[in-house]
């Protein structure tokens, strides 16, 4: 008996306090009288403040929670009862700590009625700590979900193309699988770098639209974001641990109901193109199961948009390398010569319309056969076939160019003299992937330029004839040229001497009336003056000296009666100018001595040049000496009676005697230079003008020429010339 | 089979009084409308039992079983197809549940939910017939493999009946379909049988 106590004590022992359960007894009054130490260690207290209470006074929450009756039921209807944690939660307010953090403990309890022969000794009420399986339970549920998650975004990917339905679809798929509140993405922007949103949906989408929409930066603002951008490494973020900077978020965490959110980076290999959130109620820790199955999914997407840009980037290459190869296709088609593109093995690949109509052959028959079969080319000459173009090159790797004269021979027996060239097509490597070989139709050509041999040839010689006559055409063009402008220069010369001796004639014809006029007038004037100068002389021999007055107009009448006399000498010098009696004489001999007959007044310096030699000249020696007179007496006159006298004789040229009068007066105006020799010309105030026109008639009847020119330091020179001695010409 | 129709309606009018209270306990419980029907009420052999259930549905299932004792004593069993369990239970705790698992928690709900139907209506017999019950808690079991049932019907050599009760359950207007079978020995069943003639008779 003894033993079968100790026995059951042992089993009570075991069964109490061993198992991992809350036990205790309570009796019909509902008052504890066992109480195990699974309880004690969950609830605090001790057994001696328990036992012999009442329970519902101990947990006063099962009363507050209405779960009594399943322990009254159970003591007074003898009614077991069983109390899940899903619907009740707990029976008894129990803490725990999981995660450094204080929970409720989820119980499942069993209620066991005590009754033996009809009486109810009470209850046993057994608690289970189902906490942890239901975290557990959950946490596999959520790691179900998203693996289905997960898998259902990883179909989609392989089905879309696009980056838009990827991030839309996805986020659908979160919200909508794992319950997520709010799913967002941001994505790296490929031109500038920058962090934009990329996409949100959720239970929250309308209310987040409207802040973004206010604030278009909000999405760069959560720190986790940024961190995940810059590591690479996932980031999570806790309302309870209350992060202060992002009050705006907090904000959106309570109207989401969320407690945490994940930025999981969208990464590659090398670079992170934008980050996953994923808004999540639960605020205890996120299980790593499920943070490895977020990163996965978000390398799978990373890995997606990769491809896309990839997809889409080679998609871009085959749309140009097709159009370029379309374009090159036309290109080939439509050039105007024959080509023909071959493999490395020497089968056609291409041919162009002009090809297919020279060789012969369709371009559908001929692709896939050698090139040798069908385009056959011989010596125009010889006849005998080339070697083939593409073989060359093949072997060669080297452009091909066949000489001239090569006919190839068409399939339907046409003949066609071409030129022929081949070009290897060579790849990236280097390598000859095929050739190119254009051939062109020179038949008309070559027919054309034999014609237009033959026709150059005639035109050649008709040309040199033709250049002939040109040539003699333009020299008897030149020679009537200068001729024409000989004869202008004759016509001109022949004018000028005509306007000279018309000049002269009419001079003469002048001088001629003049003199004959100036003769009439001079004997007129002359015989009264004859009076007057002897009227005069009368008067001063009666009158002499008796007053000073009469003796002063006296000497006047006497001087200008000689005066005039002295001019109708000169008239009558230039109307009785007679041919000159010519005799040789010695000018360097003759001059000095009409010079000294010139009274030239002292104040005149004079200056005799002559030459080393005698100068002979036939001349009339009086009528030289008035010629010289008259000029040294015009050179006194212009240098108003004092200055310097220079007469030179030169001999100019074989045949001619030079003789020079320089003074130094004012000089003569060039208007006057010719005119000076004219008659009745003057520049001086008295005279009448016939000197120098006296002094060149003379000159010129000795067969000379006279001159004036203004002297450079001033003064001006007269030039006379004198025809050299016929006999000390020829001596 | 029994064939007695009119004790045949009786014994399902006072099986669905026990199911109407289950049900509102339910509905207090989930805090959701609860409703259960029992369409169709058999009484056959035990070894009627085994070909009945292969004929109505899959053997694999999730059975509930709670025994009984006091004026009559036995075993019911409360079999659910798996799928609808996952409805029931999802239906009543969508969060937790996974689509297709069973869980320890669900188990324990399932228990809850079987021990308040399977007392209603085993006490609204016993009620009848003024008879008093003490139940076990009852038992979950996740069916793996055929052999439970069989085993089960082995094991309950001692019962020759079986009050078998189709029903339905309809919860969030999900309609959960099960059967309901109460096996009782020969000698507990004609005290069962026997009283309701009696109370008919003193009618």
């Amino acid at each position: 008996m003894r033993k079968r106590v100790c026995m059951n004590s042992i089993i009570n022992k075991i069964f109490i306090n061993s198992l991992s359960l809350g036990i205790f007894f309570i009796d019909f009054e509902y008052k504890i009288t066992v109480f195990n130490d699974w309880l004690k260690k969950h609830s605090g207290l001790h057994e001696d403040d328990v036992l012999g209470i009442s329970l519902f006074d101990v947990f006063p929450e099962i009363a507050i929670r209405g779960k009594e009756h399943y322990i009254i039921d159970c003591i007074e209807q003898d009614r077991s009862a069983m109390l899940s944690p899903l619907i009740h939660q707990y029976l008894l307010d129990l803490k725990i700590v999981k995660g450094g953090h204080r929970i409720q403990m989820i119980q499942e309890v069993r209620l066991f009625p005590m009754s033996k022969d009809g009486e109810n000794p009470g209850g046993v009420i057994v608690i289970k700590d189902f906490t942890e399986q239901i975290r557990h339970e959950k946490a596999l549920v959520e790691k179900s979900k998203t693996l289905k998650a997960v898998r259902k975004i990883n179909r989609m990917m392989v089905r879309t193309n696009s980056e838009d339905i990827l991030f839309s679809e996805s986020i659908k798929i979160l919200t909508r699988d794992i319950n997520a509140p709010f799913v967002w993405f941001t994505k790296i922007e490929k031109q500038s770098k920058q962090p934009v949103l990329a996409g949100f949906g959720g239970s929250e989408a309308d209310l987040f639209k409207r802040i973004i929409q206010r604030d278009n930066n909000l999405h760069l603002t959560l720190k986790i974001t940024r961190k995940a951008l810059q590591t690479g490494e996932t980031q999570v973020c806790y309302r309870r641990d209350n992060e202060p900077n992002c009050k705006k978020w907090w904000d959106l965490f309570r109207h989401f109901q969320c407690q945490s959110v994940i930025a999981i980076p969208l990464r590659t290999a090398d670079t992170v193109s934008g980050v996953l959130h994923i808004h999540r109620h639960e605020s205890q820790s996120i299980p790593p199961e499920i943070t490895e199955l977020f990163q996965e999914l978000a390398d799978d997407i990373a890995f997606t948009l990769k491809n896309f840009d990839d997809i889409s980037k080679r998609k871009q290459a085959e749309l140009e390398t097709a159009a370029e190869k379309e374009r090159l296709l036309v290109t080939l088609k439509g050039i105007g010569d024959g080509v023909l593109v071959a493999d490395k093995k020497g089968n056609i690949t291409l041919m162009n319309s002009v090809a297919e109509k020279l060789i012969g052959w369709p371009e559908n028959e001929a692709v896939g056969r050698l090139v040798s079969d069908v385009f056959n080319i011989v010596n125009e000459f010889t006849r005998k076939p080339h070697d083939n173009p593409v073989e060359k090159v093949i072997r060669s790797g080297k452009v091909v160019s066949l000489a001239n004269h090569t006919i190839l021979l068409s399939k339907d027996g046409s003949e066609y003299i071409i030129i022929v060239s081949a070009a290897p097509i060579i790849d990236n490597g280097g390598s000859i992937i095929g050739v190119v070989l254009v051939f062109k139709d020179v038949t008309e050509e070559k027919k054309l330029e034999g014609e237009l041999r033959a026709a150059k040839e005639a035109a050649e010689s008709v040309n040199i004839e033709l250049i002939r006559e040109i040539t003699d055409r333009k020299r008897a063009e030149q020679k009537l040229y200068e001729y024409s402008v000989s004869l202008e220069e004759r016509v001109e010369e022949r004018t000028e001497e005509l306007k000279k001796t018309q000049d002269e004639l009419l001079l003469k014809e002048r001088l001629a009336v003049l003199g004959h006029f100036a003769g009439s007038i001079s004997h007129e004037i002359r015989n009264p003056l004859a009076v007057i100068d002897s009227s005069a002389y009368f008067l001063k021999m009666k009158l002499g000296n008796s007053d000073e007055k009469i003796d002063r107009h006296l000497e006047f009448i006497s001087r200008n009666v000689s005066k005039s006399t002295v001019i109708i000498e000169s008239l009558l010098n230039l109307t009785r100018m007679e041919k000159p009696k010519t005799e040789t004489h010695d000018l360097s001999d003759l001059l000095p001595d009409m010079i000294k007959h010139a009274k030239i007044p002292g104040t005149v310096e004079m200056i005799l040049n002559l030459p080393d030699k005698k100068i002979y000249v036939d001349i009339d020696s009086e009528q030289i000496r008035m010629a010289l007179k008259n000029i040294m007496r015009n050179a006194v006159q212009a240098m108003n009676g004092a200055g310097k006298l220079t007469i030179s004789i030169l001999i100019v040229e074989p045949g001619q005697a030079k003789i020079a009068v320089a003074d130094t007066g004012p000089g003569i105006a060039p208007d006057y230079l010719e005119k000076i020799f004219e008659p009745l010309f003057s520049t001086k105030t008295h005279g009448i003008g016939f000197g120098l026109s006296i002094t060149k008639m003379i000159f010129e009847n000795h067969g000379g020429k006279v001159k004036a020119i203004s002297n450079p330091g001033g003064g001006a020179t007269l030039i006379f010339t004198l025809p050299i001695s016929e006999k000390e010409r020829y001596k | 089979m029994y064939n007695d129709s009119q004790s045949l309606d009786i014994m399902k009018e006072i099986i669905n009084l026990g199911l109407g209270e289950a049900a509102d306990a339910l509905s207090r419980l989930v805090n959701t409308k609860v409703i259960i029907k029992s369409p169709d009420l058999q009484i056959m052999d035990i070894d009627q039992v085994m070909p009945y259930i292969r004929e109505e549905s899959t053997i694999l299932g999730v059975y509930i079983a709670q025994k009984f004792e006091g004026m009559i004593s036995g075993k019911t069993i409360l079999c659910y197809t798996h799928d609808c369990c996952v409805s029931l239970l999802k239906n009543m705790h969508a969060d937790s549940m996974e689509e297709d698992v069973i869980t320890e928690t669900g188990i324990s709900t399932l228990n809850e939910i079987g021990n308040i139907i399977m007392v209603s209506y085993v006490s609204a017999i016993c009620n009848f017939i003024e008879g008093k019950v003490k139940f076990d808690l009852p038992e979950v079991t996740v069916e793996v493999s055929e052999q439970y049932f069989e085993n089960l019907i082995y094991d309950l050599d001692t019962f020759d009946r079986a009050i078998v009760v189709k029903n339905t359950m309809n919860i969030k207007d999900k309609n959960i379909n099960g059967h309901i079978f109460v096996l009782l020995s020969f000698k507990d069943f004609q005290r069962v049988v026997q009283t309701l003639e009696n109370k008919l008779t003193a009618k």
